[in-house]
């Protein structure tokens, strides 16, 4: 019965979360924190950061990586069930009533101009990320290699109109940065000897 | 057999993407070409409608893109299959230990803090309920309530944890513990007649 109430609990507070948070997983870290570490003190403030750190590394959305390990957290698998249903069942409902009428929406040739202009905008959006991203990377060689050669390979794939999944480029780019690891830690040996 | 897909091909992007929504749009636009489920112009749409509508944006777009091809059902599917993988680390991956010495000693530190509260001690004592209300009228506790509150919600958070025994030789704590999930409850509605009013998050 108590676990049942620490449930509703962290299901309403990710509700709250997942309704009212604009802008993705990071936005949401901030009230995420405010809620688990000033309100509640249910999570230390480095604890927390641990937790980002872990949810950032893992497969997934980082929104819901970082629910699920604060419901597991606080009230183990059931918690964890809990907090992530309640940060997508939001995103659920409201998507699912747009995406009813957003047909009939776009039919409007007002509306249909107004999206053509945000089309360019999302672009914009979007590369402003990737050049984020792009700066928070290391600039170490090994970054750059792999950074480099994904690129070159995806443009010369995309000129020739290859079919190269991008799964696999994650998968490729992960066997090379462990190669790279390995042939750093060799020559670093021998140098050492 | 359009839910099994949707179900297999999201929970590939949710395996296979690290850093959130904005990575996944590579795998989201490759996928719904290929599949022929969304044009360009659609899928730039739905990156718009995801960005601009509350929620994790990978959730947005599994939504969109799982309505879009199979209703209500292809948009829990699709939701599912991006959600599941964040599952598989939680079990592994359990820092319990450290977060019960940290509510260890967030525990002490707010029964002693308790002491010093000459002010609201007493109604500390006393009927639950006064302390909703307070929530509700802050005007009738004064400076107190709000610092009161914030109390009244670590104390809570410490229950479940290493300080139960404490607290029931308390006796207080297993008074309100009724009135847990109502308080929640009454926090979101407060909550979000502070966002209708406001526009922000609490």
């Amino acid at each position: 019965m108590k676990k049942l109430r620490e449930m509703g609990r962290l299901f309403l507070i990710m509700f709250k979360i997942g309704l009212f948070t604009f802008g993705g997983g990071h936005a949401m870290l901030a009230f995420l924190e405010n809620e688990f570490v000033s309100k509640r003190g249910w999570v230390g403030k480095d604890e927390f950061l641990d937790m980002v750190v872990i949810s950032e590394s893992t497969p997934g959305p980082i929104a819901i990586n970082i629910a699920t390990y604060l419901g597991y957290q606080r009230a183990g698998f059931l918690g964890a069930v809990a907090a992530t249903v309640g940060m997508c069942v939001p995103s659920l409902i409201v998507i699912y009533v747009i995406s009813l009428f957003f047909d009939a929406f776009l039919s409007f040739s007002l509306v249909q101009h107004a999206f053509r202009g945000i089309q360019a905008c999302v672009v914009y959006l979007v590369l402003l990320m990737g050049i984020k991203l792009l700066k928070s990377v290391k600039k170490d060689i090994p970054s750059i290699v792999v950074l480099g050669t994904v690129f070159l390979c995806s443009l010369i794939f995309s000129l020739f109109a290859v079919n190269f999944s991008s799964i696999f480029y994650i998968l490729i780019c992960g066997a090379l940065g462990v190669l790279l690891y390995l042939i750093r830690r060799m020559t670093g040996k021998e140098e050492k000897q | 057999m359009i839910y099994l897909k949707l179900f297999w091909q999201f929970l590939q992007i949710g395996l296979f993407t690290f850093g959130g929504g904005y990575a996944m749009i590579a795998f989201i636009w490759e996928k719904a070409l290929a599949y022929g489920w969304l044009t360009e112009e659609e899928l730039l749409n739905m990156i718009a409608v995801s960005e601009s509508t509350p929620g994790p944006i990978a959730v947005n777009m599994a939504t969109f893109v799982g309505s879009s091809q199979g209703g209500a059902l292809g948009a829990v599917v699709a939701t599912l299959g991006v959600v599941l993988p964040s599952f598989l680390p939680g079990d592994s991956v359990d820092c319990g230990c450290a977060s019960k010495r940290d509510e260890a000693g967030r525990c002490a530190s707010v029964f002693g803090k308790r002491a010093t509260m000459c002010d609201c001690a007493d109604s500390l004592h006393g009927d639950h309920l006064a302390v909703e209300r307070s929530v509700w009228h802050p005007n009738g506790w004064g400076s107190c309530s709000s610092r009161f509150q914030r109390d009244l919600d670590s104390w809570a958070g410490c229950r479940l944890g290493i300080c139960a025994e404490e607290a029931a030789r308390e006796g207080v704590l297993s008074h309100s513990a009724d009135s847990d999930f109502r308080r929640a409850w009454h926090d979101f509605i407060f909550d979000l007649i502070f966002f209708v009013q406001k526009g922000e998050c609490v």
